[in-house]
C-alpha cells in the first residue's frame, strides 16, 4: 500500500514525442516470453544505476473477507526466506551489494523493486525469480510479522483521523461484494485471524510468470535483460490455473456517513462515482474527467482558499488508472470557525459557475496544459517516478502507449467538454459523503 | 509496502564523481553548478541561512516571511505570479527549516522558457512586497498547522523532544512557530527579516542541469544582483550537552504509543562525522538490515516503523531512536531499543555487519546522484555547510577504512545511555513499569 512518492507525481504527458508511438524512439523495449512473463525494459544512461521492478496483477480489489489484507501481508511475507534463503536474506543480500530494496501493495497490483549499481543487474533479477516461486511460508516468521502488519494498520490508519475519512468513504461507495470496498491494508478482524494456508493459496494462485510484468528503467541493455529473464524466469511454467479475476466495483450512491473521532482539525470529503479510462465507454470522457480534477483543484484553491479564505486546503482527485469504476474526490478541511455547508455551498457555486459559462475556465485550461506538458519531462529526472507508470499500466491492462499518448489526448480537452463531464457526473444528489466531527484529544 | 520510506533532507550520505562548477558572483553570494544533459531541465535552489534559527524569540517569523515570498512584488499580485509561472510549466516553491530557509524553481531550459521563468523567479525573491493580507492569511494557515500537529502523536513527540534535547537553543522550537508568538508578528518584522538575512552574502545558490556554465553564470548574477550585498548571519549559538536524563510522557488517545529516544548529537564538521555516520548506517538507519530493526521488528514483531537518525545541522543536532507500538508492548519496546544501543556501544560490532554496512554505502554510491533533484540536494548542503568541494568524491574512502573501534569510540563519546531523552506519546499504562 502507499504511494506517498507516486502520489506527487500523478501526471503524464510527452511534448516531446507526442505523434509518435513508436516505443523504441523512447528506448523502450517491451516482449513477452514463452511463459507469460511480460518484460519492459527503458534505457536512462545519465547514472550508470538501474531500477528493477517485478509487478503482480494482483491487489486489495481481488480479496475479499474473511482475507481482506492477503496480497499487502503476502508483500511482507516475500522478505521472509525461500528454500534457497533464510529469512530476512533477500534484503541483507540486496544491501550488502550496494542496492535499496522494497515493495508496495495497492488496489489493482503489488509491486517490489531493487535500485543498485548497473553491475549487479543479474543478481537483482536472480533473487526476484526465487521468490516468484520458492517462497517458504513459515509459521513463526508469519505470526511476527502478523504483528508488524496491524502496528502498520495502527501507524497509518488508527491513530490517523483523515485516513479513517477515507477508508469509511470506500465502505459506504463500493459494496463488498465488489473491489475497492475493503482497505488496502485489511480489516483489523482479517488480520488478526487468517491463517498461513491463506496466503499459500494466495501466493501459488497469482504468483506465477503469466501474471507478472519484469520492469527494468535504467543503464542497461535490452538485450541483456531479456537474456537474464529468460535465464531466471524461463524455468517457470505458464500457469493455466490464474482466475482472470474480474469482480468490478458495484457503486453506491447517495450514502453519507459522519465520524466523531478524538481529533482536533474537522475534515470533509465528498465522492461521484465516474469510470476510470480502462472501463469507461468513451476514453475522451475519462481524460475530460482528468482535466476536470486538475481545473477544480485548482480553481477552487484559488476562491475558497485563497480568496474567500473560508477553507484551509482543498483537494480534488480522480483515479484515471484504477481497473474498475472509481472515485471523483472533493475534499476539504474547512477554516476556523467556518462551517461545512458554507464551503459546500462554495464548492457548488463554482461548479454552477463552470458548467453554465465553459468560457471562464479557458486561461486555466490553456495553462493546465502546459504544466503537464512540462511535468512529464520533470517526472523523466526519476528512474523510480518512470518505471512506476510503466509497470502499473502494463499491469492494469492499460498498455504502456498510453503513457506517450496522455498529453495529446489532455490537449485535445476543451473548455467545453469540461463542463459537459462535470455536468454529466458531479451530481451532488447521488454523491456520497463523509464528514469528519473532531471531538479533541484530551 | 515493507518498510516506511524517509523523506529526510538532512540525511547525509553520497555518490560518484561529479563535476562541480563553483564560484562567487560579485555581491558575494556562493554557486555550486553541477551541468546535466539528457533532460531540458533547470533546477535552482536558493539556500539562504535565514531559517527558525535566526528568528529570536518571535518563533514562526522566518517561515512566515519565506511563505510570502510569491505572495506579491512591486510589480504583482499573487494571481498575478501564480499564473506567470504556471503558463511557463515552471515550478516555484519555498520552505523554511531551522537552518536553511529555500527558495526554488524547476523550469523547462529552453532559452524562451528559462529567461521568462528565471525573470519572474527573480523578480519574486528580490522585490518581494509583505501585504498585511496576505500575512493575516499565512497565519491562520500556520494555526491550523499547528492544530494538525496537535493531532498526530508523532509531531506532538517530536516537538517535546526537541524541546527536551535542545533546551534554550534555537532548535528547541518548531520553524512554523507556536500559537503565542505568531500572533504578533507583523510585516515590519517579516521586512526586517528579509532585509537582514535575504542578502547575497547569506546565499548559497545551487543549480543543476542542462545549461552551460555561462549561461549559469549569467543567471546567478541575475539572482544575486539584485538582492543587498548585507552580511553573513552570525553562527547559532552552541547546543549545551544534557546534564540529566529525562523521561517525558504525555498522554493522548491512540491506540499506539510513539517512542522518541535520544540525546544531542554533531554537527556536520564533527570530527567523528564518518564513524558515527556508518555506526549509525549500521546501528538503525539502514531499514530492516539495521541492528535495531532486527531486535524491535525482525525477531519480536513490536513495530512496523523503527530507526535511528543523526540530524546534520549547523549547531549539534540530535541523535534519535524512534518506533510506534501498541500500548501494552510500549514499555518492552522501550527496554529492548535502549538495551539495544548500549550493546552497540558497548560490544563489538559484529565484523560481517562492519562489512555489510560499507558495501551497503560504498556499493550503492551511485544512486545518491542519479537524478538532477538529488544532486540539487548535495550541492545545497555542500555549500550551506561548508563542506568541501570534493565531499562527494571522498565520502566511500572516508567509510571504507573505519574500524569497529573507531565507531565505538565516537559513539562511546557522544552518547551517554545514563542521560537519555525519552518521550513517549499514547495513553498511560496502568502501574507505570519504567
Amino acid at each position: 500500500m502507499l504511494k506517498k512518492l507516486i502520489l506527487l507525481f500523478f501526471a503524464l504527458s510527452q511534448p516531446l514525442f507526442a505523434n509518435s508511438l513508436d516505443l523504441a524512439q523512447q528506448g523502450i523495449t517491451q516482449i513477452t516470453l514463452g511463459n507469460g512473463l511480460k518484460i519492459i525494459v527503458k534505457t536512462d544512461r545519465r547514472a550508470p544505476v538501474f531500477i528493477s521492478q517485478l509487478w503482480y496483477q494482483v491487489g486489495a480489489s481481488d480479496e475479499s473477507r474473511p482475507t481482506t489484507g492477503i496480497s499487502h501481508m503476502l508483500e511482507h511475507m516475500m522478505f521472509k526466506g525461500t528454500d534457497n534463503y533464510g529469512a530476512g536474506e533477500f534484503s541483507k543480500i540486496i544491501a550488502r551489494n550496494g542496492g535499496n530494496d522494497n515493495a508496495f501493495t495497492s488496489k489493482d497490483y503489488t509491486a517490489y523493486y531493487q535500485k543498485m549499481h548497473k553491475s549487479k543487474l543479474d543478481l537483482a533479477i536472480k533473487m526476484e525469480a526465487d521468490r516468484m516461486r520458492h517462497l517458504r511460508l513459515i509459521n513463526r516468521e508469519f505470526e511476527k510479522e502478523r504483528q508488524v502488519v496491524i502496528e502498520e494498520r495502527r501507524l497509518r490508519i488508527e491513530d490517523n483521523p483523515n485516513a479513517k475519512v477515507f477508508e469509511n468513504l470506500n465502505l459506504i461507495s463500493f459494496d463488498k461484494k465488489g473491489a475497492y470496498h475493503a482497505p488496502i491494508i485489511g480489516f483489523q478482524g482479517d488480520l488478526e485471524t487468517y491463517r498461513l494456508r491463506d496466503l499459500r493459496d494466495w501466493y501459488k494462485r497469482y504468483y506465477a510468470p503469466n501474471n507478472a510484468t519484469l520492469v527494468v528503467v535504467g543503464d542497461v541493455w535490452a538485450d541483456e535483460v531479456i537474456a537474464l529473464a529468460k535465464k531466471y524466469f524461463g524455468i517457470y511454467k505458464y500457469n493455466p490455473d490464474i482466475a482472470k479475476n474480474n469482480k468490478p466495483a458495484i457503486v453506491h450512491t447517495g450514502k453519507s456517513r459522519v465520524l466523531k473521532l478524538k481529533a482536533e482539525l474537522p475534515f470533509y470529503i465528498l465522492s461521484f462515482p465516474v469510470p476510470s479510462l480502462k472501463t469507461t465507454k468513451d476514453k475522451h470522457n475519462a481524460y475530460a474527467l482528468d482535466m476536470l480534477s486538475y481545473i477544480l483543484d485548482n480553481r477552487l484553491s484559488k476562491t475558497l482558499v485563497r480568496e474567500q479564505q473560508i477553507a484551509s486546503s482543498i483537494s480534488v482527485s480522480y483515479s484515471l488508472y484504477d481497473k474498475y469504476n472509481t472515485l471523483f474526490t472533493l475534499s476539504f478541511t474547512p477554516a476556523k470557525g467556518v462551517d461545512n455547508p458554507i464551503v459546500l455551498s462554495a464548492i457548488k457555486t463554482q461548479i454552477a459557475e463552470l458548467i453554465k459559462n465553459p468560457a471562464v475556465i479557458k486561461n486555466e485550461l490553456a495553462r493546465t496544459k502546459t504544466q503537464l506538458e512540462a511535468e512529464f519531462v520533470f517526472e523523466q529526472d526519476r528512474i523510480s517516478t518512470q518505471s512506476y507508470y510503466l509497470g502499473m499500466l502494463a499491469t492494469v491492462g492499460l498498455g504502456i502507449e498510453t503513457m506517450f499518448t496522455y498529453v495529446d489526448k489532455m490537449n485535445a480537452i476543451s473548455t467545453h467538454d469540461v463542463a459537459q463531464i462535470a455536468k454529466q457526473y458531479l451530481d451532488f444528489s447521488q454523491a456520497n459523503s463523509v464528514e469528519l466531527i473532531p471531538q479533541g484529544v484530551k | 509496502m515493507k518498510f516506511l520510506v524517509l523523506f529526510l533532507l538532512l540525511v547525509s550520505s553520497v555518490h560518484a564523481k561529479l563535476n562541480i562548477q563553483h564560484w562567487m558572483t560579485p555581491e558575494g553570494a556562493k554557486v555550486l553548478f553541477v551541468q546535466t544533459k539528457g533532460l531540458p531541465i533547470l533546477d535552482i535552489s536558493l539556500n539562504f541561512d535565514a531559517a527558525s534559527g535566526k528568528e529570536g524569540e518571535k518563533y514562526g517569523l522566518a517561515s512566515l516571511t519565506n511563505s510570502l515570498l510569491g505572495s506579491a512584488t512591486q510589480y504583482r499580485n499573487e494571481e498575478q505570479i501564480i499564473n506567470a509561472f504556471e503558463s511557463l510549466g515552471a515550478q516555484f516553491s519555498g520552505y523554511s527549516l531551522k537552518d536553511m530557509s529555500i527558495v526554488s524553481l524547476r523550469t523547462l531550459s529552453r532559452e524562451s522558457i528559462l529567461r521568462k521563468s528565471l525573470n519572474i523567479f527573480t523578480e519574486v525573491v528580490t522585490q518581494p512586497s509583505f501585504k498585511q493580507k496576505y500575512l493575516t492569511r499565512a497565519k491562520r494557515q500556520i494555526l491550523q498547522s499547528i492544530r494538525a500537529a496537535q493531532q498526530s502523536p508523532s509531531s506532538i513527540a517530536s516537538i517535546a523532544f526537541n524541546k527536551a534535547v535542545f533546551g534554550e537553543h534555537p532548535y528547541a522550537h518548531e520553524a512554523i512557530g507556536t500559537q503565542d508568538t505568531i500572533g504578533n508578528i507583523t510585516t515590519k518584522d517579516l521586512k526586517h527579516h528579509y532585509q537582514q538575512f535575504f542578502v547575497a552574502k547569506n546565499l548559497i545558490i545551487a543549480l543543476v542541469g542542462d545549461v552551460s556554465k555561462v549561461k549559469a553564470k549569467q543567471i546567478a548574477r541575475q539572482i544575486s544582483h539584485g538582492l543587498n550585498i548585507g552580511q553573513k548571519a552570525k553562527a547559532n549559538p552552541v547546543v549545551k550537552p544534557l546534564n540529566d536524563a529525562q523521561d517525558i510522557h504525555i498522554d493522548f488517545p491512540s491506540k499506539q504509543t510513539h517512542l522518541l529516544i535520544g540525546q544531542t548529537g554533531v554537527n556536520r564538521s564533527h570530527p567523528d562525522f564518518y564513524p558515527l555516520y556508518l555506526g549509525n548506517h549500521i546501528f538503525g538507519g539502514s531499514g530492516l538490515t539495521s541492528i535495531l530493526s532486527g531486535e524491535i521488528r525482525e525477531k519480536k514483531g513490536l513495530a512496523y516503523s523503527v530507526y535511528s537518525h543523526f540530524s546534520q545541522m549547523q549547531s549539534n543536532g540530535s541523535f534519535t531512536m524512534k518506533l510506534q507500538t501498541k500500548i501494552a508492548q510500549a514499555n518492552k519496546a522501550r527496554k529492548i531499543a535502549v538495551q539495544t544501543l548500549n550493546n552497540f556501544i558497548n560490544n563489538n560490532i559484529d565484523k560481517q555487519k562492519l562489512q555489510d554496512g560499507k558495501d551497503n554505502i560504498i556499493g550503492g554510491f551511485a544512486l545518491q546522484t542519479a537524478s538532477n533533484a538529488n544532486i540539487l540536494t548535495y550541492l545545497s548542503i555542500i555549500g550551506f555547510y561548508n563542506l568541501p568541494l570534493d565531499y562527494l568524491d571522498t565520502f566511500t574512502d572516508k567509510i571504507k577504512d573505519i574500524s569497529t573501534q573507531d565507531i565505538q569510540n565516537a559513539f562511546a563519546q557522544l552518547i551517554n545511555t545514563d542521560k537519555l531523552v525519552i518521550v513517549s506519546v499514547g495513553q498511560k499504562i496502568k502501574n507505570n513499569g519504567k
